[in-house]
């Protein structure tokens, strides 16, 4: 058994599908997003998009149509999977709650048939009369819409065209007409037919149109009164409704092929049309009014509006916006304008939706340094290609920094200033200091009534224009006008302060174990209060629990001794509640703060440990205590507002931003290394920054919007494919392939820039001394490579040309660019050390790729060395394939080419030796190796593990999973388990038996872990996006490997100790019972194994995802899921409650 | 012709373009990948391993256990065999099961603990076998007077016989004969008829005749084209071939089939779909043999491959034998079972091997590397 947890770090942002309609209400414009197996809803407001809902649905999104049935006010919609899940879903609105209710629902495979190529067609009849789907060559399935029908049953038609490119239904039809593209061995035609649902069958339809465009690939149905329908070619635009025909050919649509479309208008007399170089055309049907008043479409017309992103939805919302999805790039929300722009574009750009996906390939580095990995991914293609560096955690951006040791608190102060923070006051052991900030400069200054002689231990603006300054020794009110002490307080006993906090109209101090509190006036201080408790005060504090308000109703407390956390009433020291904290470290800092309605009481311990309570607003009830732990220092906690929202900084060796997200607190790491002391300072010219403080320094930096993952884009305009990181010569290398026609411009518009490769601060070309090899490019050199084939006229053909960019690890500028051969594609990039040499070597395997043949017959390894700004080759072999994979083998290296797996040696005269070889493989596409071990997985027979002889020089074969399995990407998890995705969007784990009887049993891979994760999985890299914790033990998760998907999501796999698995496992089943799957879909279904062949139980895999939707539950759902359960508390079972349950699963969130 | 040109929007020809792009567009890097991932591997074929008939009987038939890396091989001494793929000890299990030559061996997925054989010569029946795995024996369950037999596809209750034109169907558990499909003046008369179920039994089409299961009548009669194969059905649609003639069952209730396609490369073949439905397997057959099954022409050491979707040869393998008697295909399609008569010239002898080939593996990629020399251009 394989016991592993599994979850989504970042969701798909790949666009897949989109509608638009009035779901949510009949009155709203909504857009509905699908990406992947997530629905996102949102409102079309006059500020931009709002979201409403995100919704996740137990499969692959395959159609997704709204649609209004006779007697409805709003739209329903229809939604199908991937697995032939089918749901009429109804969205009902109650105030700010929003449900999702399945109407009906259904599955409508097929036990035999033969799914389509061309992919899941679904159309819904105008009238709303019934849903057809191709889903099966040859079959057309038909779910009659009837109302009040919870079951979608749906029957096929058999028909003659088997292979259907596109269907649409038409307008305006008495009965459901539907017209299709098919090809036949002529050609391709359109043809409609009457679907009579008495019958269940096709009958003739009113027209047909034989031998259309032979690239002819998509209908756009036109709404009446024009009828018909759009067939879009790759050459040709053609309306044809039976009577009318026209047919043009624009010279803009040839440039690319068009891959989808927008109907505009209501009357269907405008859409949009985009191509796959992302350009936007208008194509405009002009209308002719005969004397009968009848009207006709008289000509068509296409209109170049500008170069946006490569959309694969584009869907028209309202005044000229329009949200472009996007598969290969970021999606954009565009407007267009009546008049061209400078550049001569009519499209504007008003938002950019971040899209990781496709991604290709990709890295886990950590560039700063402090155990924190960042991920750097090869993400999109062509001109939307890019690397994305993502990272958790939130970023400070160094403005400024001063050498200042021993700094033992700030506080930023406005003196006679109204917007801006004009001073800084600095604290020491036995002085105080105060810097003047104007501008950028910082210098010392003196502020008239300030005790600079004693340590600080508050300083404050507070009401009447004053400032506050609460040394060791006295409370000092310092007038700001006209300036000057106004008042000091001293201990009547002359006894040191030890402890103080105040509020911009009230003042608490400690002094051992007695409390003071105080009132600011105009000019004075009034004490108000005096009490002494039990124990010597370690922290406190008197935050206003509102924005708005001035003065705290509670006083928060924490003691020394008792190790408790107490709230007292203001002003008479009511105690309202006593929380022992348990344990021996002492309270170092406690805050009062409001996050999203909710107040909270947080309590920082001297061993980087926080705990957090809920904190009643009025009776100062304390409540679901949480405990976790942000270091392993004292931690100091200060509240600062960004973006208008409040958060907290917690200062500690390991910094951190406390902030609410979905009611929830989030912790998210800094990127600085340690933090004593902070302050947030807003002068003009440092505005809405931060102020921090180590032991040696004082910094300036300005914080990153607060969110859980950071992107940063790094634009390539060309492919990225592969990615290596070559920390000596801090170093990124990238193979990128651009196509030669990018420099194609469309008419009046500015010219689009170049690609990376050729932008590059230095270029060179690819050079080879392999004899023969030149010939051989030479002669493939005249054949496009590709997706082209023969049968394309020159016009068509595009040249592949593949890079090797090396950039700049700190800005990520592109050092150099060498070009390869001709038709030379890099396949695999390493950065490693060979044999005894310690020279960094960037090497790159390639293969000549000629778009005829069926493999490549040949390719070289190149291996080159970067150095201060130069690249050169240091030497090159030949190989007899493709070099798909490429592992660093114990100072050796380690290839795969075509269907063997070989093994160089790099020999003193710096030349690749093949030493040995293994042959068991179809295709061995992906290569990782631990110790002597290598892990081989095949295009289709799973996974095999080789162990390497030395003595003999030879790889011998361990052990095989003997299923079959369609690889897309492996792991080694440790020296038994082996992870890999496969592309029908499974994940699985297979084991080695070292300990089986036989020989047969130990040469076998188990299958203990199978699980559909509904993502195709490129890429698997060993790696954390979280900092891990020296010392914290929260979860007993092992291992983590990162995992990057078509789509764009980031995954993450550990592994568990089977008695959590087995608890895990418990609240999984339980969920299940209690969270019910929009469309009706099984937990269990939804999660089985599932390839075209066989479909298997889910096994050895937690959902996570599933697993944190716990934490969205109401209480009551969360208590139905609770009863019963069992939890082991270390030494006995008992009773497991809500908040044990939330406290597991919030730190299993923290994971990632 | 295959292939066809491809668009631009269609997956590329070379595969090492296809997998880049299927990293983009998933899973097959385009629309007809799934069709160039087929042909890629299924044009290429390895010899694995064999099984010599060290008895010298004579081998006949093959066939895969369809739960575990095992095969049952038939000989004409009446017994069948079993071995095991990847033990290393080259044992192996027999027994004597007819009196005569066992020609055909039957398995099947929906119960992989049956088997069915069939005999030729003096005598010719069938016998139903059960197959204990774990402590490997074969038993006899019952015989029954019929050349073939074959079972359901959804349900082991049911399997069906075949004797000349006539087909039957039992009760697999009793060996009851439940119905009898056979009309005089409908039929055919192929030489080698072999009555099957459809995918979803709810047809069977014997001696080129369909019949409704559920009514026991006969719903329509095909041509005939050939003298010889009685045809089959599709296993992954609604169509039947009939010797090179692929003709899909349009809506059959009310009589309406079409010929859709013709293969005339199929003529006189004997092919056999793989379990995925996806791709077929063809060797010729004699038309001039008179049911002697050592009299084959030279075709016979030819196998070859077609896609079952688009009906386009992917592959066409010689076999360097004098004849082919056998294929049987492993439950993942992965490897194939050929049972192959070569004739040693001098000796004026034969040697039967039941050879496994590996399907999607290149022959002998070793040869490659040792002539590094040698630069194969093409």
């Amino acid at each position: 058994m394989a016991y592993n947890y599994v979850v989504t770090a970042h969701k798909p942002t790949c666009v897949t599908n989109g509608v638009t309609g009035n779901f949510t209400s009949p009155n709203d414009l909504n857009l509905i997003i699908a990406k992947n197996t997530r629905l996102e809803i949102y409102v079309v407001t006059p500020e931009g998009l709002r979201p409403v809902k995100e919704i996740m649905i137990y499969g692959r999104i395959s159609v997704i149509e709204l649609f209004r049935p006779p007697g409805e006010k709003k739209d329903i919609m229809f939604l199908l999977t991937h697995r032939f899940n089918a749901m009429i879903l109804e969205c009902q609105v109650d105030g700010d709650n929003i449900e999702i209710i399945t109407r009906a629902h259904g599955n409508v495979q097929d036990r035999i048939g033969r799914l389509s190529e061309t992919g899941i067609l679904g159309i819904i009849d105008p009238e709303c009369r019934l849903i057809g789907l191709r889903l099966y060559d040859g079959l057309v399935k038909v779910i009659p819409l009837e109302k009040d029908n919870k079951e979608l049953v749906a029957f096929n038609i058999r028909v003659e065209e088997l292979y259907i490119i596109d269907m649409a239904f038409l307008y305006g039809c008495q009965t459901p007409t539907v017209a299709l593209i098919y090809q036949d061995q002529s050609g391709r035609h359109v043809k409609t037919y009457e679907i009579s649902l008495r019958e269940k069958n096709f009958q003739k339809g009113p027209w047909k149109q034989e031998n259309v465009e032979t690239m002819a690939a998509m209908l756009i149905p036109v709404p009446e009164p024009f009828g018909g329908c759009v067939i879009l070619g790759q050459e040709s635009i053609t309306y044809h409704n039976g009577d009318n025909y026209i047919a043009i050919a624009p010279a803009q649509i040839k440039l690319s092929p068009i891959n989808c479309y927008g109907k505009v208008d209501a009357n269907g007399s405008r859409y949009l049309l985009g191509n796959l170089a992302g350009d936007l055309f208008m194509l405009i049907l002009e209308k002719e009014e005969k004397m009968d008043g009848t009207v006709l479409v008289k000509d068509l017309k296409v209109e170049t509006l500008g170069v946006t992103t490569i959309p694969e939805k584009i869907l028209y919302l309202d005044n000229g916006v329009v949200f472009l999805g996007s598969h290969l790039g970021d999606s954009q929300l565009v407007k267009l304008n009546s008049k061209r722009d400078a550049s001569g574009s009519y499209v504007q750009v008003m938002e950019t939706f971040v899209n990781l996906g496709p991604i290709v390939d990709m890295v886990v580095v950590d560039l700063e340094k402090q155990g924190q990995g960042q991920l750097v991914t090869c993400s999109g293609a062509f001109k939307e290609g890019s690397l994305r560096i993502t990272r958790n955690g939130i970023g400070i951006n160094e403005q400024a920094s001063i050498d200042l040791p021993g700094i033992k608190g700030i506080w930023p102060l406005h003196v006679n200033s109204d917007k801006f923070d004009n001073m800084m006051v600095m604290s020491f052991v036995g002085q105080s200091r105060i810097l003047q900030l104007s501008g950028e400069e910082v210098e010392e200054t003196e502020l008239p009534g300030f005790d600079g002689d004693n340590q600080t231990f508050v300083c404050d603006n507070v009401c009447f224009n004053q400032i506050l300054q609460i040394t060791q020794v006295s409370v000092r009110l310092i007038s700001c006008s006209p300036g000057g002490l106004a008042e000091e307080w001293r201990h009547p006993q002359g006894k040191n302060i030890s402890l103080a906090c105040c509020n911009s109209t009230q003042i608490v101090l400690a002094a051992s174990c007695e409390l003071f509190y105080f009132e600011i006036q105009e000019g004075k201080v009034v004490q108000k209060g005096h009490t002494v408790v039990e124990h010597e005060v370690a922290c406190l504090d008197i935050s206003p629990l509102k924005e708005s308000q001035t003065r705290s109703e509670f006083l928060a407390v924490g003691l020394w001794t008792d190790i408790s956390a107490r709230l007292f009433k203001l002003p008479d020291f009511e105690s309202l509640h006593v929380e022992m904290l348990g344990g021996e470290i002492i309270p170092r800092s406690i805050l009062m703060a409001s996050f999203e309605g909710t107040s909270y009481l947080l309590c920082a311990l001297g061993d980087g440990s926080l705990f957090y309570f809920q904190l009643h607003p009025e009776t100062g009830h304390l409540s679901e205590k949480k405990k976790v732990t942000l270091g392993t220092q004292p931690t100091i906690l200060k509240t600062f507002r960004s973006m208008s929202t409040t958060n907290v900084f917690a200062c500690s060796d390991r910094p951190t931003v406390i902030y609410s997200s979905n009611h929830k607190l989030v912790f998210s790491n800094v990127n600085l290394k340690e933090v004593n002391h902070m302050c947030p300072l807003n002068s003009d010219g440092y505005p809405d920054s931060l102020a921090l403080a180590n032991d040696t320094t004082l910094m300036i930096g300005t914080i990153d919007e607060i969110q859980k993952l950071h992107i940063r884009t790094i634009p390539l305009r060309e492919t990225p494919r592969r990615i290596a990181y070559q920390e000596p010569t801090q170093t990124f290398g990238i193979i990128s392939c651009r196509l030669d026609n990018w420099e194609r411009n469309l008419p009046g518009m500015e010219a689009v820039l170049p690609p990376a490769s050729l932008t590059a601060l230095n270029t060179s070309q690819a050079t080879s001394k392999l004899p023969g090899l030149g010939s051989s490019a030479g002669a493939a050199g005249g054949t496009s490579t590709g997706a082209n084939s023969a049968g394309d006229q020159a016009g068509g053909e595009e040249q592949e040309i593949f890079s090797l960019l090396i950039l700049r690890q700190s800005t990520f500028e592109v050092l150099h660019a060498h070009t390869l051969l001709p038709n030379e594609n890099a396949l695999s990039l390493i950065s490693t050390t060979l044999g005894e040499d310690s020279t960094p070597y960037y090497v790159v395997g390639t293969a000549f790729v000629n778009g005829e043949d069926p493999e490549p017959k040949s390719g070289r390894i190149i291996v080159f060395h970067y150095n201060e700004g130069k690249l050169t080759m240091v030497a090159e072999k030949e190989i007899k394939g493709a070099a798909y994979s490429m592992v660093s083998f114990n100072t050796k290296l380690l290839v795969s080419v075509n269907s063997t797996v070989r093994l160089f040696e790099w020999t003193s005269d710096k030349e690749l030796r093949l030493e040995c070889s293994h042959f068991n493989n179809l295709l061995a596409l992906y290569l990782k190796s631990k110790g002597d071990f290598v892990l081989v997985a095949d295009i289709m027979r799973s996974i095999t593990l080789l162990s390497y002889k030395p003595l003999q020089d030879a790889f011998e074969e361990i052990a095989r999973d003997g299923n079959v399995k369609w690889m897309s990407a492996v792991e080694i998890l440790d020296d038994d388990n082996f992870l890999g995705g496969d592309i029908s969007h499974n994940l699985f784990v297979c084991q080695k038996d070292s300990a089986a009887t036989t020989d047969e049993e130990r040469s076998q891979m188990q299958e203990v872990g199978l699980y559909h994760l509904g993502e195709m999985i490129n890429v698997f890299r060993h790696g954390s996006l979280v900092m891990h914790h020296a010392g914290e033990n929260t979860t007993p998760l092992q291992g983590s490997v990162l995992f990057g998907t078509v789509n764009g999501a980031v995954g993450m796999v550990a592994q568990l100790p089977q008695e959590f698995y087995t608890f895990l496992h418990e609240i999984q089943n339980r969920l299940n019972k209690v969270i019910k799957s929009v469309g009706k879909i099984e937990h269990s279904f939804w999660r089985s194994f599932y390839t075209d062949q066989k479909c298997d139980h889910s096994m050895g895999f937690i959902d996570g995802d599933l697993l944190e939707s716990f934490l969205d539950l109401s209480r009551d759902k969360m208590q139905e899921v609770v009863a019963g359960l069992q939890i082991d508390d270390g030494d006995r079972k008992r009773d497991a409650t809500v908040e044990d349950l939330v406290k597991t699963i919030e730190e299993l969130t923290r994971i990632h | 012709r295959c292939p066809e040109p491809l668009g631009k929007a269609c997956a590329a020809y070379n595969i090492s373009s296809r997998l880049f792009d299927r990293q983009l567009r998933p899973p097959y890097g385009g629309p007809k990948g799934q069709s160039l991932n087929r042909r890629y591997i299924h044009s290429k074929l390895c010899a694995l391993t064999s099984f010599r008939d060290g008895a010298g009987d004579g081998l006949a038939c093959c066939a895969f256990d369809c739960a575990a890396d095992n095969i049952f091989i038939g000989a004409f001494s009446g017994d069948i065999r079993f071995y095991s793929l990847y033990s290393p000890q080259p044992d192996f299990y027999s027994t004597v099961c007819h009196s005569s030559p066992v020609i055909h061996i039957s398995t099947s997925p929906v119960n992989p603990d049956i088997l069915f054989t069939s005999t030729w010569g003096a005598t010719q029946n069938c016998a139903l076998w059960s197959f204990n795995r774990s402590n490997i024996d074969v038993k006899l369950l019952y015989r029954f007077d019929e050349y073939t037999a074959n079972l359901a596809n959804q349900n082991h209750d049911r399997f069906i016989g075949t004797k000349e034109m006539v087909a039957k169907i039992y009760d697999t558990g009793t060996g009851n004969v439940i119905q009898t499909m056979y009309d005089e003046v409908k039929a055919n008369g192929y030489k080698y008829n072999e009555a099957t179920f459809n995918p979803t039994d709810d047809l069977v089409l014997n001696d080129g005749n369909l019949w409704d299961v559920r009514s026991n009548k006969l719903i329509y009669k095909f041509d005939k084209f050939n003298q010889y194969t009685s045809g089959c059905f599709h296993p992954r649609g609604l169509e039947v071939v009939i010797n090179s003639e692929i003709a899909s069952l349009k809506n059959w209730d009310i009589r309406t089939f079409r010929l859709l396609n013709t293969i005339p490369a199929l003529d006189q073949c004997q092919i056999m779909f793989n379990h995925s439905g996806d791709v077929i397997y063809a060797i010729r057959v004699d038309d001039e043999s008179q049911g002697d099954i050592y009299t084959r022409r030279d075709y016979a050491s030819t196998l070859r491959t077609y896609d079952a979707f688009n009906y386009c040869n992917i592959g066409t393998f010689d076999l360097k034998t004098s004849s082919i008697f056998d294929v049987a295909i492993n439950r993942d399609d992965t490897l194939l079972g050929i049972i192959e008569n070569t004739t040693q010239l001098e000796a004026d002898s034969e040697e039967a091997f039941c050879r496994i080939y590996e399907v999607g593996k290149n022959r002998e990629p070793e040869d490659q590397v040792e002539d590094d020399d040698d630069n194969p251009q093409n």
